[in-house]
């Protein structure tokens, strides 16, 4: 056990820290408070994740013993139930707890496993059965926007990805293809409705998702730019999307002092960068791996420069 | 020039990094003596960085010095990482870190090459570089992948080898009783706490996947008996100390024994999910109401602001856990988001 109690007291004595910020620090360092917010949270994403795989693996496997109507309707039960806590705070006029916001989103999850398997079941929207995504993306968007739920939101960006085409998962390392060419238009589309929908939350919810709809876009636009790096004939095009959006990404960092942004606009760009020369030039032969280095130390040399400007702020 | 922080610029590095400001300026850089870090996500943007130019060494080294091209690459990592420490001032900021430890286990792997050693003597070595690595840079990672090593040697039996790691977990459980001046000696001992019994469990259920605990003999019901019994001692330590890491220990201990235990219940798997998973969401659920007004100190409310790695962490995991639709098998009419594949690419498959 160590304590920093003595260099608090030492900060809050030259007036670095005000007295009510230097006894709750000094507080959580005696232990006289002690937070269990993080295992609890945790706890609660485990209980999610369970629950959520269970009920996957059962829609898959007990189908034809259970019926389709009954697990439908048992879903919307389960998932319904879920929203009721989260509902009985907003009517009291409070913010959710915790586990009202885990609750929230094991219901989100519960709807659209119940619906997609709907869907799937009973064809509802025929030859664009695909929209039921967007339904899931209006309907998580609507709850996430009542309950000021940022977990629920997450789940809506996610089915709006889905819409879009957008897969999980990397495709082959080797040839070094991270991702699909084809990829590459639907991720940037996105990450620009993304990006609109941003724009609007800017002016009418006060901006309190901007980070999320910062980031998601952010990522998904970078691998859209990534997946033309890996194309030849998209290869080009590629380089100067990904320049674009590390620019862009990097003035992001600067101007929201999130060091994130600088870590996306780098790291992507070096990724691009280094995809491109293993495609062009053998990447175990001494140019290769000597352009390679140079990417990687400028690109280490830029976000430690970015680090340090983000950190001491000059005036 | 001293080779790495004093306890007290580092304990003046972990306040400015817990209260989220700058080690290099005031009122801290007056203790820190310009020592500089990064953040989390830098620290791992770096380390990757670091990971790779080490590579692009070696491969350099390669074709200009055949045949010694890992000693070369190893000395050359090294020799960077000394220059980032000494010379620019650089600690815990990934970069260096990636190149010690790189450079470390670069010459291990020479000397075990050189020598054609056992296996067990191979991981003795990866486990010195570690070692070094780890107590020069005062990481914990390092030092904690060191011990597993250092485990691995001692080719003991697996539940020879396990009760090495619950011991081993048990003796650092203790051990942080101590006043550390250093912080990252607590952070060494935590995170032999935390991942010690889960490497123990992992070794005694390696060869014990199928037990019928109904019909198994004493011996096999140490596999789950083992980490219910760390998980009880890290509890009451966890609580008596108000840490984290025994408490995390727990959880894992638990989790551990609950899978070991899976067939117990004679439940099918997704039973299994669904019960358990209801039954930690009424404890959290519990436990949280419990502890919303503070009993002897101990809450459910946050205490601080949320890091910012917590909050991505969480949108990642919600992101992770939402259902996703295969691609459609047979190519469909194009739709929305572009792209020949049924609505831009979803799929109905379920």
């Amino acid at each position: 056990m160590h304590s920093l109690e003595k260099e608090l007291r030492e900060l809050a004595a030259e007036g670095a820290l005000d007295s009510a910020a230097a006894a709750r620090a000094i507080a959580a360092e005696r232990r006289t408070v002690f937070s269990l917010f993080g295992e609890l949270r945790a706890a609660l994403y485990a209980a999610v994740a369970l629950v959520v795989t269970g009920v996957g693996i059962l829609v898959k496997e007990h189908l034809d013993r259970i019926g389709p109507l009954t697990l439908m309707f048992a879903l919307a039960l389960a998932g319904g139930a879920c929203y009721v806590p989260a509902i009985r705070a907003r009517l009291r006029g409070a913010a959710c707890s915790s586990v009202a916001d885990y609750l929230l989103l094991l219901g989100a999850l519960l709807v659209s496993a119940d619906l997609g398997y709907a869907e799937t079941q009973f064809h509802w929207l025929g030859a664009n059965w695909s929209r039921h995504l967007l339904i899931l993306t209006a309907f998580h968007a609507f709850t996430a926007y009542i309950f000021e739920s940022r977990r629920v939101l997450s789940v809506a960006l996610t089915s709006l990805a889905g819409w879009f085409g957008i897969e999980r998962g990397p495709g082959s390392i080797t040839s070094w293809q991270l991702v699909t060419p084809a990829l590459g238009l639907r991720a940037l589309l996105c990450a620009g409705v993304m990006f609109v929908w941003r724009a609007i939350d800017q002016h009418t919810n006060g901006a309190r998702f901007r980070e999320m709809f910062e980031h998601f876009a952010a990522n998904l636009a970078f691998w859209g730019a990534l997946s033309w790096c890996s194309d030849t004939h998209l290869r080009v095009v590629g380089v100067l999307a990904l320049l674009a959006l590390a620019w862009v990404a990097v003035r992001a960092a600067l101007r929201s002092a999130t060091e994130l942004f600088a870590v996306y606009g780098v790291g992507y760009t070096a990724l691009g960068l280094s995809i491109v020369v293993g495609q062009v030039i053998e990447l175990s032969s001494l140019s290769g791996a000597v352009v390679v280095l140079v990417i990687v130390l400028t690109a280490a040399a830029v976000l430690r420069y970015l680090h340090d400007r983000l950190k001491d702020p000059r005036p | 020039m001293t080779l790495r922080p004093t306890p007290p610029e580092e304990r003046w590095l972990v306040l400015a990094r817990r209260l989220r400001r700058s080690p290099t300026t005031a009122p801290f850089a007056e203790h820190t003596d310009r020592w500089r870090t990064a953040n989390q996500w830098s620290r791992c943007a770096f380390f990757v960085l670091g990971l790779v130019i080490a590579v692009m060494i070696s491969i350099i080294a390669s074709h200009l010095w055949p045949g010694t091209e890992i000693v070369i690459a190893g000395l050359v990592s090294l020799a960077a990482a000394e220059w980032l420490i000494l010379g620019r001032r650089h600690f815990w900021s990934g970069i260096e870190e990636a190149l010690e430890v790189a450079g470390l286990t670069m010459l291990a792997y020479e000397s075990w090459g050189h020598l054609h050693t056992s296996e067990s003597l191979r991981a003795f070595c990866l486990g010195v570089a570690l070692a070094i690595a780890g107590l020069r840079l005062l990481n914990p990672l390092f030092t904690t992948l060191a011990v597993v090593a250092f485990v691995v040697a001692l080719d003991a039996p697996p539940m020879g080898a396990a009760l090495v790691c619950y011991g081993v977990g048990l003796g650092a459980l203790l051990a942080g009783a101590y006043q550390f001046r250093r912080p990252s000696n607590d952070l060494m001992l935590d995170c032999l706490v935390v991942a010690m019994p889960v490497a123990g469990y992992l070794w005694s259920a390696a060869r014990n996947l199928t037990t019928d605990y109904l019909h198994a003999g004493p011996s096999a019901w140490l596999v789950p008996v083992c980490p219910l019994v760390f998980a009880a001692i890290a509890l009451i330590i966890g609580l008596g100390r108000r840490t984290h890491a025994p408490l995390v220990a727990f959880m894992l201990c638990v989790a551990c024994a609950a899978y070991d235990l899976r067939r117990l219940t004679g439940l099918s798997l997704e039973t299994r999910l669904i019960v358990w998973g209801c039954v930690l969401l009424l404890v959290s659920m519990t436990l949280e109401r419990f502890l919303r007004v503070p009993r002897q100190g101990i809450t459910s409310r946050p205490l601080g602001h949320e890091e910012d790695s917590v909050g991505v962490l969480g949108m990642v995991g919600s992101a992770v856990l939402t259902p996703h639709s295969s691609l459609p098998k047979a190519a469909q009419p194009l739709e929305g988001g572009g792209g020949h594949f049924g609505g831009g690419g979803a799929g109905g498959e379920y």
